[in-house]
Parts: C-alpha cells; structure tokens; sequence
C-alpha cells in the first residue's frame, strides 16, 4: 500500500505543483502572491468546459483555445486589479487579490449555478497495473505536464527576448526600464502566462475532480504553501513543493489520520519552515 | 472651534456610540453592530501583530478560536463563571501566541506567512476533529448570557455595552502600548529588524511580547463571540476568515488603530448591507474589497486622518493640490 | 484625493443607511403580502443544496398563490445566504426574523448552522421547520419553536445498516464520512448501530468536506477487505468516491450511504461506478412508481425548473405545505403560537415525501425506503418496510 499511497500523492501533488508555479511566477515579477491562482485555475476548467463540452469542439483544439480564453481574461484581471496597484506595498496587493478571488469565484457561482458538471476523461481514468500498483494515465499526465511545463517555461524566460525581458523586470524593474524594456509589457506577459499556467492546472482538475465554481477554493492556500515550500524562487521548486504536499497528505492519512490528513501535511511543512526558514530548495536570504 | 474639536472629538464619538442602542432598536441591527465590535478588537490585535511589528500573519482566526473554544468549555462544561472563562480565553490564546512566535523566530515575510497559515489550518483540524474536548463539528450549545451583578446580559442591546466596554479598553491598552517603549521597539523591528538589532533592541523578546498580546486580545474577542452567538462550532475558524481579518486590517489602514476599528465594522457591516442584493451579495463584497483597496491607498483609517486633518486645520487642500502634480517615477 | 473621498461616503453612507433601513416600518396596507424566510447555504460548498431548498419552498409557494393565497393573501418567499457557517446564519436569521418580520422560516441546511440560528427563532418565537438538517440533538433540545421535516441520521443510519446486516447479510463494512456535522452525525450512528451488533467496522475514514481526491482514505478501507462501504456524505462527493473506489480497484464492494447521496447528478457525475448504490431514503425520486403526490411533485417542478428534484427540494416543499396548511388553521391574524400549534399538530399529511406525522418533538419520522441506482441512471425500490 505504501507504494500505492506514494503514487496517488505525486498525482495530486502534480496539480498542487502547477498552481505553485503560478505562484512563483507572479511573485517573482510582480512581488505579489496572487491567492486568487486557485480561481484562475477554475476558470480555465470552465473554459474548456464551455469549448470541449458544450461546443462541441474537439479536445485537441478545445485545450489551446481553453488556454487561451482563460489568459484573455487573465489580462483583463490584470488590467483592473493588478495594473492600478503596482505602486502599492506588497500587504496591500494581497488583499486585492482575496477580494478577485471571492468576486471570481461567486461571479462564477452567479452564472453557471451550483451544482458540480461532469467532464469527460481526456487522458483515460481506468487504470492499468503495473505489478501490484495500479496506475491511472490521468496522474501520469499531470506528472508530464507538469514537469514538461517547467522545462518549457525555463526555456522560454531563458532563450527568448520576451522571456529575457520578463526576467530583467522581474530582477530589477527601474533597472529595466533605464534599460529600454518595455516593463507594462513584460509585467502583463507574466500575468497572462500565470493565467495560461493556471488554466492548465483547471483542466487537469477537470476530469478527475468534476467543475464547479468553488473548485480552486481548496487549491488556493495549498497552492501557496507549496510555492513558498519550494522556496519561491524556481518553478522547479515549486513542483517539488507540490509534489512533497501531496506525498505528506497521502501517506499522512495512510499512516496516522485520516481526519487530521491536511493538518498533518501542514504541519510537516512548519517543522520544514522552522529549521530550514528559505523553503526546500530556498537560497540564504 | 478647531479647539473644541480636538479636544472633544474623542468623547463625541464615545456618547454617540453609547447612544446607539437609544435609538436603534432592531435587534438584527444591534447583532451587526455587535459583531462589528468584535471583529474591531480582532482586526486592532492582528493589526498589533502585522501592523505594527510587521509579522505576517495569515493564521489569526486560530487565536480567535482558541479563546472561544477556552471559555465555551469552561463555562459549559466545567460550569465556571464568564469572567474566568473570559479572562482563560485571553491568557489560553496568549499562551499559544507564545508557541507560535517562538519557533517562528527566524522567519521572515512571506515564510512567516506560510507558517501562520499551516498554524492556523492545524488548529481548524483540532477544533474540528478533537471531539472530546470541542464536540468537534456538533458543536457546544447552550453557552450561558453574561451576568455582571445584578445584570443578566441575555439581549443584544445590553451585550453591545459590554462590547464596547471591551472595545475602548482594548484601544486604550493598544495605544499605550504602541506609544510605549515597547511600541517604539516594535515598530523598529517593522521597518529594519537588523538595524534594530544593531541598535540593541532584543527582537526576540519583543516579537514574543507581540504575539502574545496580539493572541490575547483575539482570545478575548473569541470568548466574547461565544456569548454573543451562544453556540460554537469550528466553521466559525477556517482560515478564509483570517484572510478576513487580513483584508479588515489592511483595508481599515495598516499599523493605524482607529483604521483596525474601522475596518473591521466596514468588513462586517458591507456583507450584511449587502444582502439586499441577494444572489450578487457576495460578488459585490469581493468586488468592494479590491475596489476600497484601490480607491483608499492608505485605508479608510488613512481618509479618516485626512478629513482629520482638514476639520484640525493641518492640513490644507491646496497644499494637497500642488504636491499631486509631482509625477511619481 | 477624489478617490478617497468617495470612497469613504460611500461607506459612510452604506453603513447608515444599513442601521436607518432596519428601524423601517413596513407600509400598512390592504392585503399585505405573507412573508416566509428561508435560510440555506446559497454559496460555497453546499451551494447546491441550498439552491433546491429554495426551489422547493419556492414551488410550494407558487402552488399556494396559484390557489388564491393563504386568507386571500399573496405570500412572498425572502431568502438569505448563510455561507454554511453557523456564525453568518445567526446573522442571517436576525435579519430574517427582526428586519423582515417574517411569519416564519424554513432553514437552514447544516445541522450546526441550524442548532446556532434556532436560539434566535426560539427568543423571538416565531416558528422554524428545518427540511434537510439531520442531527438528532436538534429536536431534542426543548426548543418548542424547532420542528424537522428530515428523517434524522438515526433513522437514515438504522434503515442502511439493518439493510446490510439483515437483507443482505454482510459483515465487513467499512465506513467514510465527510468531517463535517453532517457526516460525522451520521458516523457516530453508524458505528454505534453496528457495535451493538457486535460488528466492529473494517475502517473509518473522514475527509474534508472539500477534499477532491480520497484515494488515501480508500486504499486505507481497501486494505480491509470491505463488502460494503457506508458513506456518509452528499452526492457530488460521493461521486468522486465511487469513481475513485473503482479506480483504486474496490469494484465489487457495495458502496451505500444515506438521504444526501440522492440525486439524478449522481450517475451525471458517476455515471458507471455508482449503479448499484443503495441508500435510504423517504422520497422516491422516480415518476413512475412514486406514490400520486410525490408524482405531482416531480412533474410541477421539472416543468418549473427544468431538473429532477432530489429529496432535499421534495423536503422543502413538503415543509412549505405544511406550514401553509398550518397557517390556513391558524386564522387570519397568523398568530405565531396558532401557527405553532398547528404544525405540531400534523397527522397523517400526505406529503412528497411520504405520510407525515409531527412527533412530540418536532420530527416527521416516517418509513424509510431502501433505493438503488439502476443500470440507466434512474432509481428502483430495493426494499420497503412491510
């Protein structure tokens, strides 16, 4: 069972992992931690929702254009939420987003009623055995696109202009704009690739966990502890940070409760925080 | 007149208080203004906490819980008098600020945060689950009505004196405080903790002195809460109301006690006002929280000053004027 | 600096206007519309539920109109969100009962939000029926404004476990349950029942009411080795579970759990994994087989709202119909203690959800059913009392 309990945490823990990475990638250009990634990501799952399911469209189309809707209105949040408030301190910022996310979620609520929609399995949810484990393809995806996303993402801000610039505000805004950078442009990319990031979270979320508006509830706080775990400075370590979360609750209500299952998690996470206070994969502060 | 007001300004806005329960006498308005004033001594002790001394704190409704569950249990299940649940609610609360605080020395900012925040979602956990002593999510009923003398407290109007008696005396205690020694140290560690470690300034201690008061005053509005209610059970402590009590503080203006007062009735007040708008009721609050945060840059406790100012003749609007047409970089 | 301003009169203003709006007197009037509250939890997770509450009571009270009103006069249903949370529903059941003065309230939902806002109906005695909260302490409180029209966990409980035990004669049966009031209420008489069996469960599991994945929890029951699984929980859970129990390679346990589960989005969701579900039941949620008045019921509501209703909408308006009926008994001046009295004194109702008699307590117990899910997503009796 151990064995089993490992898997089912990497597969939970792979979605906590993209809606870290969300996190880490709005904190490091915006200096803000956006607690509304978790509505994001249900707004991507009711994206494709609306595209695949109700359209018609086929999913192979459906998911880019999911992603894409879900980073226009991603821009849009930044527009009037974000772009006003990027001369504030960063407490301040916070709460704007506390604020997005009940508007989001309850908007949401408002439109599309509140009863759970099912959602076909896109990558298959019967699973196949692998010796005594059973494995399910769905978790195996989320795995793969997680990590794929973040050798994607690392190549993007690393090997393109628009990346490049991405980081240059993100390391040093006055610096980069001295520099000619276009920073409105570079700190809107950043939202909208978060948003892109999130909405792929959603969607993975989709099959597996049905989509109703107060979905991202839950992945909102979880979403942040993980990035902060891994040290909110890499993608990777954010991955990690979601990946060992959802390990901890797994075998947290294998071994020891089931009932205390997210306290459990938590509370290793405070033990880590205490002795090592920059996160997992953190550097000196 | 200018004098008149400064002077007296204090005092006028204590009797209008007094005089509310005068002149409103609904009952549903009079709870309001009871939660308001609970919530106003939640969001003056985290502000204590994140304000003034800048510990992050995301894990506050846990404090809140842990003085209401102390003083529902004492006076229910072990049938000791209010006060002693009351004042176990503070010092239980206190205690567990200390364990909190201690560990968390070396944590900075956002990794404070996330500590707070697990603290905070372990303590949802116990309440919930530690059926023996909290009843878990059947909750404890039949939480006795305050008794001072011969005073029976059982309405809503008469509790509101109580609560503002709390209120002022948290104020007081909370200026003293801040206009201390003490304070001053705090607000050293807020802007640079080396800096004011380098100028001799304990941090340790201080930051310890912090959490602990900061605890103590959100256990007594817990106990204060179970009497308000009468029945305690954990959905009251998710950690969606410490983001609550976060959004109270920074709305009603960071580190500013009148703005914690008042952004704590503003938070609680918007969402009942807003129920006339029925289905939307809980759009329009996020909508008016991102709105306020925006629109009031320095909280409502900062416009507070300005108008302050402007009736105390410090301040001018044209010298306002003139400073706004310097472009800001 | 406009900005500013603004935004402060704005809040000045609202907080004004909250305290003078509540000291309003409503206008006199001819004919003067009968206001009925409800509270429920209209956002968050248990959203939906409060959403049948509502069209329910709403149905039921269209019917009324439909019919000339009660005493010629039109009622009016006014609805407030109580978030799930017992402090809000205080809150909202003030309003209810001292902003709006309602006649009399149906909520809410949640067992702990409705043992907190019952102390406000039973202070301002103005009746309350609960349609969907199932814990036993709440008419066992000595409250004489409370009644419930749910069947209580220890009936529900008793109905699946004697089922399990006596019909179908298992022995193995492992129990998981939402850590809320609702599911724990139901855990604690399920374990109860069956110790005094002599039965001691192969696992007990909780998981948080808004937990998406409970493969940890079900490979803990796996281990062991059920043939039934209780769940206690609502059907959007459910849902997940079944499908997750199948995943997690549990296909042959009977999988069983009481009132909350039923709900035609339950195969929606499911769709394979949860034929063969049993729960108990009061309301039979197929036109077919049910009894003239439930079958009325399903009709008018999905031609009004274009769904199938679960027991929980069947319980609201069931609750409204009787309130109704008590309010015609009570006369014109629908004094508070007739109407009371009234209800109390129901006997022998027909309602949707079976023949309703009001107990010395307040409880509608009545005969429970045993349902399962058939192949197509509909539901069968599997079992009824004799």
């Amino acid at each position: 069972m151990f064995q089993q309990q490992l898997i089912q945490g990497l597969a939970i823990g792979s979605v906590y992992g993209l809606i870290g990475i969300g996190y880490v990638l709005i904190w490091n250009a915006w200096g803000v931690l956006n607690f509304a990634q978790g509505e994001i990501a249900m707004i991507g799952a009711f994206s494709v929702l609306m595209i695949h399911v109700w359209l018609g469209i086929p999913i192979l189309l459906a998911f880019p254009l999911a992603i894409l809707l879900s980073m226009a209105i991603g821009y849009f949040i930044e527009i009037t939420s974000f772009r006003p408030l990027v001369k504030a301190d960063n407490t301040r910022k916070l709460i704007a987003t506390i604020g997005i996310g009940i508007f989001l979620r309850n908007l949401y609520r408002v439109i599309f009623g509140a009863d759970p929609y099912p959602f076909p399995t896109i990558f298959g949810d019967t699973p196949f055995q692998v010796g005594k484990l059973l494995i399910i393809p769905q978790n195996i995806w989320s795995l793969a696109i997680g990590f794929g996303l973040v050798v994607l993402l690392g190549l993007f801000l690393k090997g393109t202009t628009m990346g490049k610039s991405m980081r240059a505000t993100a390391q040093d805004r006055e610096a980069a704009l001295l520099m000619g950078i276009n920073v409105k442009g570079s700190l809107s990319m950043t939202f909208i690739l978060a948003s892109g990031l999130g909405a792929i979270a959603g969607m993975l979320m989709a099959p597996m966990y049905f989509v109703m508006a107060d979905m991202g509830v839950m992945m909102g706080p979880k979403g942040f502890a993980v990035a902060v775990l891994g040290g909110l400075e890499s993608m990777t370590g954010a991955m990690i940070g979601g990946i060992v979360l959802g390990i901890l609750e797994s075998l947290g209500a294998a071994y020891i409760s089931s009932a205390y299952q997210s306290a459990i998690a938590f509370f290793v996470l405070f033990i880590v925080l205490v002795f090592k206070p920059s996160g997992i994969m953190g550097s000196k502060m | 007149m200018r004098h008149l007001y400064k002077k007296y300004k204090v005092i006028l806005i204590l009797i209008a208080a007094l005089l509310l329960p005068v002149f409103v006498d609904n009952p549903y308005a009079l709870h309001v203004a009871n939660l308001a004033g609970i919530f106003a001594i939640l969001t003056l002790s985290l502000n204590l906490l994140t304000g003034c001394t800048g510990l992050f704190s995301v894990g506050h409704a846990a404090f809140y819980g842990i003085g209401a569950y102390t003083s529902a249990i004492l006076t229910v299940k072990l049938g000791l008098p209010i006060w002693a649940g009351f004042i176990a609610a503070g010092v239980v609360a206190a205690l567990f600020g200390l364990a909190l605080g201690l560990p968390t020395l070396r944590l900075r900012g956002l990794y404070l945060a996330v500590a707070t925040l697990a603290f905070g979602e372990i303590m949802y956990q116990v309440f919930v689950n530690w059926e023996a002593v909290t009843n878990g999510t059947k909750g404890i009923t039949g939480v006795p009505a305050p008794q001072i003398g011969p005073f029976l407290l059982n309405s809503y109007r008469s509790y509101y004196y109580l609560i503002l008696v709390v209120l002022v005396v948290v104020v007081v205690l909370s200026q003293n405080l801040i206009k201390s020694r003490v304070g001053r140290a705090l607000l050293a560690i807020r802007e640079d903790q080396m800096a004011a470690e380098a100028m001799g300034v304990n941090s340790t201690k201080f930051k310890v002195i912090a959490f602990m008061s900061s605890a103590f005053f959100a256990g007594i509005a817990g106990s204060l809460y179970v009497h308000e209610v009468r029945f305690l059970s954990p959905e009251t402590f998710i950690s969606a109301e410490s983001a609550a009590i976060l959004a109270m503080m920074v709305v009603g203006g960071i580190g500013h006690i009148p703005g914690s007062i008042l952004g704590g009735i503003a938070l609680t007040v918007i969402p009942e006002y807003l129920r006339s708008f029925g289905d939307l009721r809980l759009v329009l609050y996020g909508a008016s929280i991102v709105i306020i945060v925006i629109f009031v840059p320095r909280g409502i406790g900062g416009a507070i000053d300005f108008v302050d100012e402007l009736i105390s003749g410090t301040r001018s609007l044209k010298k306002t004027k003139q400073r706004s047409r310097v472009k800001e970089v | 600096m406009l900005k500013r301003s603004f935004a402060l009169a704005v809040v000045l203003v609202m907080i004004v206007s909250l305290f003078a709006g509540c000291s309003q007197k409503p206008a006199e009037g001819t004919a003067e519309p009968i206001k009925i509250g409800t509270v429920g939890p209209l956002s968050g997770g248990a959203a939906m539920v409060g959403d049948t509450q509502v069209k329910g009571i709403q149905l039921a009270i269209d019917q009324f109109n439909e019919a000339g009103g009660i005493h010629g006069r039109e009622l009016v249903l006014i609805q407030e969100d109580d978030e799930q949370n017992p402090a809000k529903s205080v809150s909202a059941m003030n309003k209810l009962v001292h902003n709006d003065n309602v006649i009399a309230v149906i909520g809410t939902v949640n067992s702990s939000a409705t043992l907190a806002n019952m102390e406000v109906t039973k202070e301002a005695e103005v009746p309350q029926i609960t349609a969907i909260s199932s814990n036993p302490k709440i008419t066992l409180a000595g409250n004489p404004w409370i009644f419930r029209l749910q069947a209580s966990d220890t009936h529900q409980c008793e109905a699946i476990v004697n089922y399990a035990l006596d019909e179908l004669g298992l022995e193995r049966i492992a129990i998981m349950y939402q850590s809320d009031d609702y599911g724990t209420g139901g855990k604690d008489v399920a374990v109860e029942l069956l110790q005094a069996r002599g039965i001691e469960p192969v696992a007990v599991e909780a998981y948080d009411p808004n937990a998406k994945d409970m493969t940890a929890q079900l490979l803990k029951v796996k281990e062991g080795n059920p043939q039934a699984l209780i769940m206690w929980t609502m059907y959007q859970q459910g849902a997940l579970i079944a499908r997750q129990a199948r995943q997690m390679g549990l296909s042959d346990v009977v999988l069983m759990g009481g009132g909350g589960l039923t709900n035609a989005k339950l195969y929606e969701l499911a769709g394979d994994a949860v034929v063969g579900l049993l729960n108990s039941q009061t309301f039979f949620p197929d036109k077919e087989n049910a009894s003239p008045v439930a079958k009325e019921f399903i009709e008018a509501y999905e031609e009004k709202f274009g769904m199938l209703p679960d027991s929980n909408a069947a319980m609201s308006y069931d609750s409204m119909l009787i309130l109704g009926e008590a309010m015609k008994a009570a006369g014109p001046d629908l004094d508070n203690v007739a109407i009371r009295d009234a209800i109390a004194a129901t006997t022998n109702f027909p309602g949707a959800t079976g023949v309703i008699n009001i107990d010395e307590n307040g409880d509608a117990n009545r005969d429970m059913l045993i349902i399962g899910v058939t192949g197509d997503g509909g539901y069968e009796v599997v079992w009824q009392p004799e």
